[in-house]
């Protein structure tokens, strides 16, 4: 940069050509940093691969070239500026839109939650212990750098072949283990080993379930771990329990059983042993079950068809779609009528005071609606809020509303909430618009004798929903996603029948936060998935409602 | 002395005076509704009995007994979740004005192939909240935490990094126009001495739009602390969290016994957002923000 002062007058006019300003320290240290770039993106992107996450991998490749051709070609200047937008909108903001629709097409849920790759490498990691398993008296050592860190010093207990020492990944042969200092007892134990300590028989029980039985010992292929049948003295060598077919089945070599894999699940289809019905049993004639973590694959329009056709999820979920659209609107009618309302009080000219009122009716507003919504909770508490309390110190009344528990009463508690939130943010838009109209269109109708409230009808109202129309219909769309006041209130209950997590006063969101994320259930990311592609549907034609009404698209087409 | 004219202006300042009066009822009713929550754990929080079911409107014994509770307690962490939140949105407002006005500034002085499709695709794009994607969010954020771990779940990299991702956004439209508004003879002159983009940018146009940065750091600042469903989902320790989660989790452990030190660090917690909101009130309601509703 400082190399472009020397000539002011051959850069005039060349904005580009100065930026990219032959100075080769700028050449050298923009390379440098393209370079940390690729070299992360190709890093983190092979690791995706390996795990089988493709699409995200796809992602980090096409951002990193962008970046990269953001910085090498000079036609590209400008997007040089984008770059950290445009990645961080492209990695957190469109993949997750683009793999919401993907996933609201599979069975990505509880028992599926894996890519293929990531549930294969689980399976095949698997072990167990042949019949015909070489067996070993085992000596646990500590790591004296690591107390995390264990291995095993393993006596073949048919005294045939060499002692081992097994720690987790890698396993040497006796005569191959440097003693040190230390010698072997007369068990062929060394009593320490560098960097190793012998640990006490006795005060192995103690970690013996919670931490040895866990440890896999020695090398992939030959894998060393403590008998579960006998663990105190005995270790064994352990074998890969399962092998992959050339045919994508699994094929269990303990039991001898395949297992093919349905819609990402592994489920037995032949084996040694079936029952009269075909089905694959074990030995005592026990039909086997499917063998988990399975992994999550496209299961078409499943998802759609569970909402459409299955009674017990369609009844709730056209409660809760019917409530989303509902809760929106009385929000916004009900805070629209009262902040207008207000802000007409406020709007006579004769009003001492006024500014000081309007300030302190913002008040609600300008509190964090998290904290609102759980001081309402309190206040709104069935048996010990105030305003219960209130209620039944009244004669003629034995008991509050039930405000938590009641599928009406819920539905009334999130409006009067909303009501509380959101009528300064009206009363501040109203008194804008009202304070724009003109005033000459009200002395003509004076003069042609309209009333007060013809007046107000027939000019104000329409006058004002030209100008606030807009925001009123971002506002219903704000509150479409409500999620805050919803979940924080009463996580969207009661619930409208007891196995089902929809609930009384859930909107989409908190539904298919619900569905993804509640306690209870086994998450169930595709269908909440399902449910998002709904929301987004909605959402998109609110916009398009929006921009239709008020013709504002033009503007912002205009405003570019 | 009491002529006509006399009696009809008295009649009308009467009047004048009986109609503010009938308003100001209604008014103080309004004002009422508005400010009881408020009062009402104002009053709590000095409580020293400290529950619920006891909690009256004047406290039988008052101190701050609570006050002491919530900045001590370990079971509930106050003073860690204001810091993290005051915290990560700090960060996540910094970063944000910084990504947001580099973009405008493109957006403003640069004329290229393509530039009307992006600036109208970032305004689609922002139209989607990005709560819409949560799940494929929490997946994400799982799978870059599998490699790079403080970037994962129950990291504040990876809450801050989602949050980022509407930094390009409409925050970047607002600036844009105000960019529009400086005059480009300013840009002319420092290039004709020799300053480079960059430099033009950062010393030149920066500076002069510093108001409108301000605005979109409150801004992003104000939406942030009050973020609810993300922080929710990706956060699950206690020590990581952020007010709006922790305070949610203290009252759903122990609502009725905690209520008194619940309500001092609601009190607490809504102070910095009050200020800087009755500080700022024009800048929510005037065109700026059109369409921006508080987060």
């Amino acid at each position: 940069m400082a190399t472009a002062k020397s000539a002011p007058g051959a850069s005039f006019r060349q904005p580009a050509a100065l930026f990219s300003s032959r100075s080769l320290v700028v050449i050298a240290l923009r390379l440098a940093g393209l370079a940390l770039v690729d070299a992360f993106a190709v890093w983190f992107a092979a690791r995706l691969i390996n795990d089988g996450e493709y699409l995200l991998a796809l992602f980090v490749a096409v951002i990193t070239l962008g970046i990269n051709a953001a910085f090498l070609f000079e036609g590209m200047y400008p997007y040089r500026w984008f770059t950290p937008g445009l990645a961080l909108l492209i990695l957190m903001i469109i993949y997750p839109t683009l793999f919401t629709l993907y996933v609201a097409f599979t069975n990505y849920k509880d028992g599926n939650l894996l890519t293929r790759v990531q549930a294969e490498d689980v399976l095949l990691s698997r072990t167990f212990l042949p019949q015909d398993a070489k067996t070993f008296n085992w000596t646990a050592f500590q790591s004296s750098e690591d107390s995390s860190r264990w291995a095993l010093w393993l006596i073949p207990t048919d005294g045939q072949g060499e002692a081992i020492f097994a720690e987790p990944g890698d396993a040497t042969p006796a005569s191959k283990v440097d003693l040190g200092d230390y010698t072997l007892d007369e068990d062929g134990i060394p009593t320490g080993l560098p960097g190793w300590e012998r640990v006490p028989f006795a005060k192995t029980i103690a970690i013996l379930d919670s931490v040895l039985s866990k440890i896999q010992f020695g090398e992939d292929e030959s894998t060393f771990m403590l008998n579960p049948k006998n663990p105190t003295k005995q270790a064994g060598r352990f074998e890969a329990k399962y092998a992959l077919n050339e045919d994508g089945t699994l094929y269990d070599r303990e039991t001898g059983v395949t297992y093919q894999a349905m819609k990402g699940t592994y489920t037995p289809v032949d084996g040694p042993h079936k029952n009269a019905q075909g089905q694959v049993t074990d030995v005592e004639g026990v039909p086997l079950s499917v063998i988990r973590p399975g992994y999550y694959v496209p299961i078409g329009l499943d998802n759609f068809k569970r909402l459409v056709e299955n009674d017990r999820i369609r009844g709730p979920f056209i409660r809760v779609f019917l409530w989303t659209f509902a809760h929106a609107f009385l929000t916004v009618f009900i805070t629209f009528w009262f902040g207008l309302f207000l802000a007409l009080l406020l709007n006579v000219k004769f009003t001492p005071g006024r500014a000081v009122l309007r300030t302190l009716l913002l008040v609600p507003y300008a509190m964090p609606a998290f904290i609102s919504v759980l001081v309402w909770k309190g206040l709104l508490n069935e048996q010990l809020g105030v305003i219960n309390k209130f209620l039944t110190s009244l004669p003629l009344i034995d008991a509050g509303p039930r405000w938590t528990s009641n599928a009406g009463w819920v539905k009334a508690a999130i409006l009067l909430i909303q009501l509380w939130l959101g009528f300064p943010y009206m009363m501040l838009i109203t008194t804008g618009a009202l304070q724009s109209l003109p005033g000459d269109i009200y002395e003509a109708a004076r003069v042609d004798g309209a009333s007060a409230l013809q007046q107000f009808r027939h000019l104000t109202l329409p006058l004002l929903l030209v100008s606030v129309g807009p925001l009123l219909i971002a506002s219903f769309a704000y509150n479409f996603n409500n999620f805050t006041i919803v979940e924080l209130f009463n996580k969207g209950g009661p619930p409208i029948s007891p196995d089902q997590p929809a609930g009384h006063s859930d909107i989409l969101i908190t539904y298919t936060y619900e569905l993804a994320f509640g306690s209870g259930r086994g998450a169930d990311y595709g269908f909440a998935s399902t449910i998002s592609l709904v929301i987004f549907l909605m959402v998109a034609l609110i916009t398009f409602f929006n921009f239709r009404f008020t013709q504002s698209w033009e503007e912002i087409s205009e405003n570019v | 002395m009491s002529s006509p004219s006399h009696i009809m202006q008295n009649k009308m300042a009467r009047d004048r005076w009986l109609n503010y009066l009938g308003r100001l009822v209604l008014i103080l009713l309004a004002l009422f509704f508005a400010f009881f929550p408020i009062l009402w754990i104002a009053s709590a929080s000095f409580d020293e009995t400290g529950t619920l079911n006891t909690q009256r409107l004047i406290p039988r014994t008052s101190g701050l007994g609570n006050y002491d509770t919530l900045l001590t307690s370990n079971i509930h962490p106050f003073g860690t979740w204001m810091w993290n939140s005051i915290k990560i949105a700090s960060i996540t407002a910094i970063l944000t004005v910084l990504v947001s006005a580099i973009s405008a500034y493109a957006f403003s002085r640069f004329r290229f192939r393509g530039r009307r499709n992006l600036m109208l695709t970032v305004f689609i794009v922002q139209v989607f909240p990005n709560s819409l994607t949560i799940v494929a969010t929490f997946l994400l954020i799982q799978t870059i935490g599998r490699h790079v771990p403080w970037l994962g779940l129950n990291t504040h990299g990876g809450l801050i990094l989602v949050y980022l991702g509407a930094a390009l956004g409409i925050n970047t439209w607002l600036m844009k126009g105000f960019f529009d508004s400086i005059p480009r003879d300013l840009d002319e002159s420092a290039r004709i001495d020799g300053a480079s983009d960059w430099l033009i940018f950062w010393r030149i146009i920066l500076p002069l739009v510093r108001p409108v940065l301000a605005v979109v750091g409150i801004l992003s600042f104000i939406g942030t602390y009050g973020d609810v469903i993300i922080s929710l989902t990706l956060l699950k320790d206690k020590d990581v969290q952020t007010l709006a989660i922790g305070l949610n989790r203290f009252i759903s452990d122990s609502f009725n016994r905690e209520w008194g030190v619940f309500s001092a660090g609601a009190l607490i917690g809504a102070i910095p957002i009050v200020i800087l909101i009755l500080t700022f009130q024009r800048f929510f309601v005037s065109g700026l923000t059109e369409g921006a509703v508080k987060g």
